[in-house]
């Protein structure tokens, strides 16, 4: 799977669960923080983790669930791609 | 040679467990470990795995049947064209379905749980454990603390409701609906419970939570699991909290099973982290974390969702500035987290408790202790 495509799915996610909370999550790049977004509250977040490793076939140790790896968009497409590599 | 895979006993409570997904197919290969099916309980969704590499044969279930423990699920061959056993056949004697045979009938189940007692207190006359050997134990132990007469108990079992006089429909609960209906019997007919709340400035926890996730990197605010793991502490050092009554006698609990209320879409859920009083903070908010991915995907362990001492819940997620919660089954304290209301740092932190174990005074020092800002190291 490409990159943008991945992209393209989270997003999509995003704007889902931001769309339960009255949010438009549409317009987020690719490098905001979500948390710091305001656009999902911590559930959501929780969600959207759990949806990304049954979407993209991964399971994720507790201690890969942070900033730097799933943090924003691109870094959470950036970390697809890692994990699938290696 | 052919193998069963018998629905598996998870709970003796429950001799019913309903199937909730079949991942394989007749002439599908299966390994050992691959999870081959889930069933849920009242209390939690668990894996069936394969006990063997091999075939599958023939499945005897759909999603959403109802099945007995004990029965053959499927079989397993060692080639895919094996033929099919009769049934029962190759069911050993020490099988499930013979444990389940010799587990308490249905109504000793209930009065047993009515009375807040263990099948294995009770002497039987037979194999099974039946409604007059409950029966004659509670006559025979009258006046015993969380123990009813047998004519007050007659007298309960006696009164089925009647349905209202306006039209309507019947419905069978849900397994969350059971458990959580099971959840507030227990409270009604057992605890003795009282409510205390204590106001406090969160300013300082937020700023604590705040620097915890910063040098963690989380995802997520850790203040509520840091405040959780405030709790654990205090249970190890004033045990009288991790209790509970058991008929006449406190019950002191060796661990702290830390129970935990998630609401994952439309099931709240008390999720469990087992012995949390041996973990330091990070493993805990570690293990909470996984324990709540799990909530909302659906697959919680029996071990995460079953067995708490001692009970953490919040409301604040929905704004609600006060709320007093049911205890858990079997559980002496449940802290109540609420939202600051209008948006402040001055909020209440309550808690209901089981009177028969805790005084006003030992719930007021806990939240003494839980209300104090956590000190940066």
């Amino acid at each position: 799977m490409e990159k943008n495509e991945i992209k393209t799915k989270i997003r999509e996610k995003l704007t889902e669960l931001a769309g339960e909370l009255g949010n438009d999550a549409s317009q987020i790049s690719d490098d905001d923080i979500i948390p710091a977004t305001g656009l999902v509250d911590s559930i959501r977040i929780l969600g959207l983790v759990v949806w990304y490793e049954k979407a993209f076939g991964m399971s994720l140790k507790q201690e890969e669930i942070n900033i730097d790896n799933l943090g924003s968009i691109e870094l959470m497409a950036d970390y697809v791609l890692k994990r699938k590599s290696g | 040679m052919p193998h069963p895979v018998y629905i598996p006993c998870v709970n003796i409570n429950d001799d019913i467990v309903q199937i909730v997904d079949i991942a394989v197919s007749a002439g599908d290969s299966v390994k050992t470990g691959d999870v081959i099916a889930e069933v849920e309980t009242d209390k939690a969704v668990i894996p069936v795995e394969a006990e063997q590499d091999g075939y599958v044969l023939k499945v005897f279930c759909d999603v959403e049947d109802r099945v007995k423990v004990g029965s053959v699920m499927m079989w397993i061959g060692d080639s895919p064209d094996e033929p099919v056993p009769e049934p029962d056949s190759k069911k050993p004697a020490e099988e499930p379905s013979r444990k389940a045979s010799q587990q308490p009938t249905a109504k000793a189940r209930a009065l047993l749980e009515k009375h807040n007692l263990q099948a294995e207190q009770i002497p039987r006359q037979g194999e099974r454990l039946t409604v007059g050997d409950v029966e004659a134990f509670i006559a025979g132990h009258d006046g015993a603390a969380g123990v009813v007469s047998t004519a007050q108990a007659q007298r309960r079992e006696d009164s089925e409701e009647l349905l209202p006089g306006v039209p309507g429909s019947l419905q069978s609960l849900s397994a969350e609906e059971h458990g959580m209906a099971s959840t507030v019997t227990w409270h009604r007919d057992h605890a003795v419970t009282a409510y205390l709340e204590m106001a406090y400035d969160q300013q300082g926890w937020e700023d604590y939570a705040a620097a915890f996730a910063e040098r963690h990197k989380f995802m997520l605010s850790p203040l509520l699991p840091l405040m959780a793991y405030r709790l654990v502490k205090i249970a190890r050092d004033m045990p009288k909290i991790n209790a509970t009554l058991v008929n006449g006698q406190k019950y002191l609990y060796d661990q702290v099973n830390l129970g935990f209320t998630i609401q994952a879409g439309e099931t709240l859920y008390l999720t469990v982290i087992q012995q949390a009083d041996v973990m330091d903070d990070r493993q805990f908010i570690d293990a909470l974390g996984e324990v709540q991915r799990h909530a909302i995907a659906k697959k919680l362990r029996p071990d995460e969702s079953m067995g708490a001492t001692l009970g953490f819940s919040s409301m604040a997620r929905w704004n609600v500035s006060r709320h007093v919660p049911v205890l858990a089954p079997y559980t002496a304290l449940m802290v109540a987290h609420s939202a600051p209301p209008g948006g402040g740092q001055s909020a209440v932190l309550g808690a209901s408790y089981d009177h028969r174990i805790l005084s006003g005074h030992d719930v007021a020092n806990v939240l003494q202790e839980m209300t104090q800002s956590p000190e940066f190291p």
